[in-house]
């Protein structure tokens, strides 16, 4: 008796394997109903596009600039994470009333940055940059300053930041 | 009696081995952020061009990298899609997310196509893709694989523009670059710069180790801790930072300072409604009164700039720190330059 349970309940286990692709095309085919999509309308533009108005996207110029701007971005970011007072070299440890130890540090997600170029109207300054970036602190906490360090550290807050260089003489600053 | 114990024992053995089989299973910590993706995939001419350090397509390496984004997307009740622009198809419409359903759909994706006239009207393709996202309910994450050089067809960053005037919070556009010219990566930029919840990242670094897991990560869900309640991360407040370069002793505004100072009041102008502080910093070098004087006449500077250009001056609060709050290491001349700097804050 307890034999043909036992088989029962493993052909019950075997027989939802087998049929939950069958459901799962079901549920596949019955989703497939096509999507209206709307046509495509023209482009509207009021006022002619001149070497003087041009569109971001068609602004080589600009693009140029943008990708040296960039360039520089990268080696900004690398001197912001080196130079930050609470660097992870540099990470601040405090001892809790709980006598435990908390570490934190502060760390810019280079992977966060996005860079905008922009035209001044100025001569000396034709052009701004802003860096978007995220900066990410991170904290642990152990008994020791020493198992703080080689805990791993969690993300307990970021703050969005923008930075604004000015571009001078061929080099931004 | 020992049959009986076989076949206990193989029944246990046969459920173990089904819940190790579903690898992709929501683990009990994670939270949803979103309730639909989009895989908005561009099949222009110059998708189809070899990256010359890969010596592979930009569209296969695309497809590459959506296989396997979906090995590490959790069965969370998205609904996903995939589309594609130039032209614009859809290779897989809106239904709940199905890791076999998109793998197969970016196998289709055609890969060997002519390169000559296909043009990149990227654009289009997100004016075309409208009402796809407004049929959708919830949070949508349109996740868009694209070299960015779009040169065809309406503006992309204004139609990406348009689309967040449109769905507000409920979308955001995320962009896996394979830009290989500065005109497409400034494309890339500029849509990304038009919302601060969008990822950046790039066909490259997705397939470095861990960064494809910290992309749906950041994008697809938070991660809850064994309370009730989720454990999300704080974005703190925004801050902007940039150096005028005062002369030594100096606050006054000159000419040149004018391009940074315009920039950040239009940066002020996006939240008409928010408050800030304009806080000046000095590096360490001198007395420690002399920059906190100083500081307080240079952050004075800067708000009487912004009010007389157009910002109600009850928004603004000067300050000054002096040496008080550096941010940067004051030990280094590179630190002390970082640290000479004006900071605005919101309140």
């Amino acid at each position: 008796m307890i034999k043909y349970v036992i088989s029962a309940i493993y052909a019950l286990f075997l027989g939802i394997i087998l049929c939950a692709p069958a459901a799962q095309a079901d549920q596949t085919e019955a989703a497939l109903a096509p999507v209206d999509v709307a046509i495509m309308a023209p482009g509207n533009a009021n006022a002619p596009i001149t070497g003087q108005n041009l569109p971001l996207y068609l602004d080589e110029d600009l693009a140029s600039k943008h990708a040296n701007f960039s360039n520089f971005a990268k080696g900004t970011i690398q001197s912001l994470n080196r130079n930050h007072h609470l660097s992870k070299s540099r990470m601040q440890i405090v001892k809790q009333s709980d006598g435990l130890y908390r570490a934190r540090y502060h760390s810019i997600d280079s992977a966060s940055l996005v860079c905008k170029v922009r035209r001044s109207k100025s001569k000396a300054i034709p052009y701004v940059g802003v860096l978007r970036y995220k900066e990410r602190i991170f904290e642990a906490v152990a008994v020791s300053p020493e198992a703080c360090r080689a805990s791993e550290f969690i993300p307990v807050a970021i703050i969005p930041n923008r930075h604004i260089f000015s571009f001078k003489k061929g080099a931004w600053q | 009696m020992r049959q009986s114990k076989k076949m206990i024992l193989l029944t246990l053995v046969a459920v173990m081995a089904l819940s190790f089989a579903f690898t992709t299973t929501a683990s009990a910590k994670m939270v949803k952020k979103i309730d639909n993706f989009i895989l908005f995939l561009d099949q222009s001419g110059s998708m189809a061009m070899t990256q010359p350090d890969t010596g592979k397509k930009k569209i296969d390496l695309a497809r590459d990298i959506i296989d396997s984004m979906t090995d590490v997307i959790p069965s969370l009740d998205y609904n996903s899609s995939m589309f594609l622009f130039a032209p614009f198809s859809a290779e897989s419409q809106p239904m709940p997310y199905s890791e076999a359903v998109i793998d197969a759909a970016a196998q289709k994706v055609p890969t060997d196509y002519e390169i000559f006239n296909r043009t990149t009207p990227l654009g289009n393709g997100l004016m075309d893709l409208d009402p796809v996202i407004a049929g959708l309910p919830g949070k949508t994450a349109l996740i868009l694989f694209t070299d960015g050089d779009s040169n065809a067809g309406a503006d992309p960053i204004a139609q990406a523009k348009a689309l967040y005037s449109k769905y507000g919070n409920t979308l955001c556009i995320h962009v896996v670059s394979y830009a290989d010219s500065p005109r497409g990566q400034m494309i890339i930029d500029e849509i990304r710069a038009l919302s601060s919840c969008s990822v950046a990242t790039d066909g490259k670094t997705l397939m470095t180790p861990g960064a494809m897991d910290k992309f749906v990560g950041d994008v697809f869900y938070t991660k809850a801790a064994d309370a009730p309640a989720p454990v999300v991360v704080p974005m703190a407040k925004e801050t902007i930072t940039f150096s005028l370069h005062f002369g030594f002793d100096k606050y006054e505004i000159t000419d040149e300072m004018i391009p940074v100072l315009e920039q950040a009041k239009m940066i002020l102008e996006e939240e008409s409604s928010a408050s800030y502080e304009i806080a000046g910093h000095t590096d360490s070098t001198g007395a420690e009164a002399y920059n906190q004087g100083l500081s307080e006449r240079r952050a004075a500077s800067v708000t009487n700039w912004l009010t007389a250009n157009g910002v109600s001056a009850s928004r603004l609060e000067a300050k000054g720190y002096g040496e008080i709050a550096p941010k940067y290491d004051n030990t280094t001349k590179e630190g002390r330059k970082l640290n000479r700097r004006v900071e605005i804050q919101t309140k």
